[in-house]
């Protein structure tokens, strides 16, 4: 089975340009945990996932030590409106987090979808052709291909038993 | 002997292939160190990379010239300090998995209740102590993110504490055999050396250098410490038995340790060599963990080691063309004239190269000099303390002058808490001069002491 059969193809996305706030209202308004940047030409130029562009907001230590489950108590560090970073919700989100680049083409398989989705660690995977964005396909859409193909199996296997 | 005499009189050690040594491979290999040295200090190609590419140049030179051969080069790598330095790390990457670094950080920060001067007094501390038993390098690399989180939390500003671990553990690691890759080359050149025998020469030497170093440490950055922490409580509430997260573990390598530590001080009079030491705490370590080989060894700092045995090539090969023999030739004649002198002139200026480059390479490069002094002249201990007490010390200058200080800097590059070159300068320099004075007293006033 190909992505393009299983991916949604309304998807939600932001230009170039947009800031951190502009794209974090997005992602709320919306309610997805991706968004595709597709610049003025129409061409595919990267993803913002809502967590890892959340991470900027962690202190830098979490990232070095690793495991932190002992502090349950942030302290000076705590998220509230005084200690909030007011400095990051204008700037570019290009400039505040890398981009994601995986896609892949509808004509690829559930399988490759999977394993990319895997190794880039991505909830959803956007889906291309020549270059421009067709869809999005997340987990619960190979989920719900794989179900389709055994549902086929299964049919398959009372039509030949009867 | 004049520099020309001593060129061309075809000096010979037996160590050149050719004979002699010749003016053409003692500019070639001189010029190859000093590139490796330059670009270490740029830190624009990656240190192992470019002893990588130093090994491979000498090596092919000394075959083209007939002055170092493979077997040479290959002879030249010792084996007792990577097999000494492979040792503690595995034991280090296992006691770290167990959280034991961050139990240790935490619980001694919440015992100065948050105070500022005493978390200075008590990291710092904390951090010199292991530096004195295991690598400073990998000391801070565990204890700086944590040092990090304590100051973030409880709202004081992280760089004093940083800087502060940085030079210390620098301090403290020069105290021991194992504290320093300088003091575990030395020990590995010369077995008169042990583990004893460093304690209580440069112990009580570091230990003044570290009260007269913090004092100053704490008088630099005296505006920071007057603030009180915003959120003291927040250090209190952290459980530190729930950052342990394999006690039983943690307990077996700890024991470990503790019987290689004690191997260590006796390793002179059962004759075992510290490196094989460290190996087998590294093996039994190994197997009380169970733990999986794989991922251990991945962790293993083999950059690090193979760093170290690119520059013994490197080293090697110096010392094949002659180079070294030159340096020897000049400080054999002035400690003839002034042993004293001599010790100052080689922990200053250890201190000050020690300072602008690798002080890894510098001792490397150091330590055939001395051997020579010492056939020379007989004993020659102190000018061996005075080698490792201005490389040890003389790392504290510059943010590059010791690996310590690179990773911190590195890690403060990941944080909001940036420290700049202007910044470590600001204190190193001073840190420097002040340690390297307490040293110049014991090798002014007791050189009898030092020399025994």
């Amino acid at each position: 089975m190909k992505v393009g059969k299983v991916m949604k193809t309304v998807v939600h996305t932001i230009s170039p340009g947009a800031t951190v706030e502009q794209a974090v209202r997005q992602f709320v308004k919306k309610k997805v945990g991706t968004l595709p940047v597709i610049d003025d030409n129409g061409l595919f130029r990267g993803t913002v996932v809502m967590n890892r562009l959340l991470n900027v907001f962690l202190p830098d230590f979490v990232n070095l030590i690793g495991n932190v489950s002992y502090l349950k108590d942030y302290g000076s560090l705590e998220l509230n409106s005084d200690t909030c970073n007011m400095d990051i919700i204008d700037k570019p989100v290009e400039s505040v987090i890398e981009l994601d680049h995986s896609s892949l083409d509808e004509d690829s398989g559930l399988l490759a979808a999977l394993a990319i989705m895997k190794n880039a660690q991505v909830p959803d995977l956007p889906v291309l052709k020549d270059g421009r964005l067709v869809g999005l396909v997340s987990y619960v859409d190979i989920g719900r291909g794989i179900l389709e193909l055994l549902q086929e199996k299964c049919s398959m296997e009372t039509d030949n038993e009867s | 002997m004049s520099l020309n005499l001593f060129l061309f009189a075809g000096a010979d050690t037996g160590t050149g292939a050719a004979g002699g040594y010749n003016p053409m491979n003692m500019v070639l290999s001189g010029a190859i160190f000093l590139i490796i040295l330059i670009l270490i200090m740029r830190e624009k190609i990656h240190r192992t990379l470019t002893a990588m590419l130093g090994a491979v140049a000498i090596g092919l030179l000394g075959i083209w010239f007939n002055f170092y051969s493979t077997e040479q080069a290959v002879h030249a790598v010792d084996l007792s300090t990577i097999g000494l330095l492979f040792g503690m790390m595995v034991m280090v990457i296992l006691l770290n998995k167990t959280g034991f670094f961050e139990f240790a950080a935490i619980y001694t920060a919440q015992m100065t209740k948050g105070r500022p001067i005493l978390l200075m007094i008590f990291l710092g501390f904390l951090t010199s102590f292991l530096s004195m038993f295991l690598d400073n390098v990998t000391t801070v690399v565990l204890i700086a993110p944590v040092t990090l989180l304590i100051a973030e939390v409880i709202g004081m500003n992280p760089v004093p504490f940083l800087l502060g671990e940085a030079m210390l553990s620098n301090i403290g690691g020069t105290a021991t055999l194992i504290g320093d890759p300088p003091n575990i080359m030395i020990a590995a050149a010369n077995p008169k050396f042990h583990f004893l025998s460093f304690i209580t020469t440069l112990g009580p030497i570091t230990a003044l250098a570290w009260i007269f170093g913090l004092a100053f440490l704490i008088f630099a950055f005296r505006k920071v410490f007057r603030l009180k922490p915003r959120k003291l409580e927040a250090l209190q509430k952290i459980k530190p038995r729930e950052a342990l997260t394999d006690p039983v573990n943690a307990k077996k390598v700890l024991i470990v340790l503790a019987v290689v530590l004690v191997l260590f001080c006796f390793h002179h009079t059962i004759q075992l060599q510290p490196s094989l030491i460290a190996l087998f705490g590294a093996a039994l370590s190994l197997l009380l963990t169970k733990a999986d080989l794989d991922d251990v060894f991945k962790r293993v700092e083999w950059a690090v080691l193979i760093f170290f045995a690119c520059l013994f090539v490197v080293v090697g090969g110096l010392e094949h063309a002659g180079v070294l023999s030159l340096l020897s030739e000049k400080m054999v004649a002035l400690a003839k004239i002034d042993v004293k002198l001599a010790g100052l002139v080689i922990l200053w200026g250890s201190a000050l190269l020690s300072a602008v480059v690798d002080n890894v390479p510098y001792t490397m490069a150091m330590i055939p000099v001395l051997s020579d002094i010492q056939r020379e002249i007989g004993n020659a201990n102190a000018l061996w303390w005075a080698l490792a007490l201005g490389a040890g010390l003389g790392g504290n200058g510059t943010p590059i002058g010791s690996t310590a200080g690179i990773i911190v800097i590195a890690l403060s590059e990941k944080t909001r808490s940036r420290i700049t070159f202007k910044m470590w300068l600001k204190v190193g320099i001073a840190v420097t001069v002040i340690t390297c004075l307490v040293a110049t007293a014991f090798v002014l006033f007791a050189y009898n002491w030092l020399n025994r």
